[in-house]
């Protein structure tokens, strides 16, 4: 600090056993027993609500990380600040790749886990492709611990959609991957899913993986850069994301995604808004944040600072991956949209 | 959903590493930052996989990552000697 304080660094952190009601205990505990000065959210958009009131209620700045609702920065709150591209902004981007892939593409197919995150992504996006011109043929959710999707993929088959865009986590995107590839419904070209496909894991899917894109909050390959922060005038903070993907699979043997990023870029907001407020005052520190402009290998960051949707994520952007086959036939998450960030063109239609 | 929180927690926990010494020697540059974290983000990875093993129902284990402040210490006298110090805590929960 300025004044030759030395800032040291504790971190305090529990199991919240994906439970709401352990999440709010223990924040509780980490802003009065643990009297944490700053606060970072659990993972997902559910457990982050949780966590925010209790966040506001004790006076604590909150980074969200893993959390993409838009809804949690339409409550008034004034201490929460999202590291993430909100849910509203998720799935735009495969409606436009659709478009650009196949311009007579007319019908969509929606079907997504009945979850604050999936709700709020698929609602913005049907909106968003309706708005567009596309037709919506299905719209329907099912419970996160859904396991035996044959009924809904019998109900979308007999819709003639031309995609199928939806999913919600990890388990239950993997599993309607799967069953889509099962079922082989005629007439699909484009299945678009949220969460899983961007994890590496999605791969031990095989040939179901195959062709199935996902929005991704970063990818190794994302090309932010020093240069690209000059371009827009605003400063780059830390590390490449080739050296933070590098680092990180060397010391993990996992290699990257964006649930890890996410959590390594709250450590760069929030260290980037202590060196800006020279304090750790919590008004201090949260000024700063209004302030902040920024890039990191995680892409921008800036946050809306107005009553209505305070603490949004307003520059940051997703990159849309797609699993395909090498010349080796080994499967590969190639970055397909936008144009920009591109690394192999979109496989259309998926078989 | 186990696998996904468990990459996010060590990554929290570096991230948290790379925040303390970022602060601690106060500096932006990414040559450094990645130095810095070499240093204790095995022993804070390694008091995560404790931490997630050993909770049990009702009472979470309390980790706090002891090892990786230490190794922050001494950047801190290397970097500032003779300053004021504070210790910043940061919380969080893990899935």
């Amino acid at each position: 600090m300025s004044d030759g304080t030395t800032l040291k660094f504790e971190a305090k952190f529990y199991d919240d056993e994906s439970s709401k009601d352990r999440v709010q205990e223990l924040y509780t505990r980490l802003a009065t027993e643990d009297d944490a000065d700053f606060l970072i959210s659990p993972y997902s958009s559910g457990l982050t609500a949780a966590a925010s009131v209790i966040a506001e209620q004790y006076g604590k700045l909150m980074i969200t990380t893993g959390a993409a609702s838009d809804a949690n920065y339409k409550q008034g709150y004034q201490l929460v600040f999202q590291a993430f591209t909100p849910a509203s902004s998720y799935m735009a981007g495969a409606v436009d790749l659709l478009a650009s892939a196949d311009p007579d593409a007319e019908k969509i197919a929606w079907v997504n886990e009945n979850a604050d995150f999936a709700l709020s992504v698929v609602d913005a996006a049907r909106e968003y492709a309706e708005s567009e011109g596309y037709e919506t043929v299905l719209s329907e959710g099912y419970s996160s611990e859904t396991s035996n999707f044959g009924p809904l993929i019998n109900k979308i088959g007999g819709t003639g959609a031309d995609a199928v865009m939806g999913g919600g986590h990890f388990q239950d995107g993997s599993t309607l991957a799967k069953q889509l590839h099962e079922k082989d419904i005629e007439g699909v070209k484009f299945v678009s899913l949220l969460v899983a496909p961007a994890v590496p894991s999605f791969a031990d899917l095989g040939d179901a993986a195959v062709g199935v894109v996902g929005p991704s909050q970063w990818e190794p390959s994302a090309k932010y850069s020093p240069e690209a922060a000059d371009e827009l005038g605003i400063p780059w903070i830390g590390i490449s994301g080739e050296q933070y993907a590098a680092d990180y699979e060397a010391r993990t043997g996992e290699v990257a995604d964006y649930h890890s990023a996410g959590g390594y870029a709250a450590g760069l907001i929030l260290e980037k808004a202590v060196r800006d407020a020279d304090s750790t005052a919590t008004e201090d520190v949260k000024a700063a944040l209004e302030a902040m402009d920024m890039m990191t290998f995680f892409g921008g960051c800036k946050f809306d600072a107005s009553a209505e949707n305070h603490g949004l994520q307003i520059a940051h952007t997703m990159v849309y991956n797609q699993w395909q086959k090498d010349g080796e036939g080994n499967l590969v998450k190639e970055v397909v949209w936008p144009k920009s960030a591109k690394t192999a063109d979109v496989l259309y239609p998926i078989k | 959903m186990r696998r996904e929180s468990s990459k996010f927690f060590i990554l929290l926990l570096v991230m948290a590493t790379v925040l303390f010494l970022g602060l601690a020697v106060g500096c932006g540059s990414g040559s450094e930052e990645g130095e810095s974290e070499e240093t204790t983000t095995t022993e804070a990875a390694e008091s995560g996989d404790t931490e997630t093993t050993g909770s049990e129902e009702g009472e979470s284990e309390e980790t706090t990552t002891t090892e990786a402040a230490e190794s922050g210490d001494t950047e801190t006298t290397e970097a500032e000697a003779g300053g004021e110090e504070k210790t910043v805590v940061l919380g969080f929960t893990v899935s």
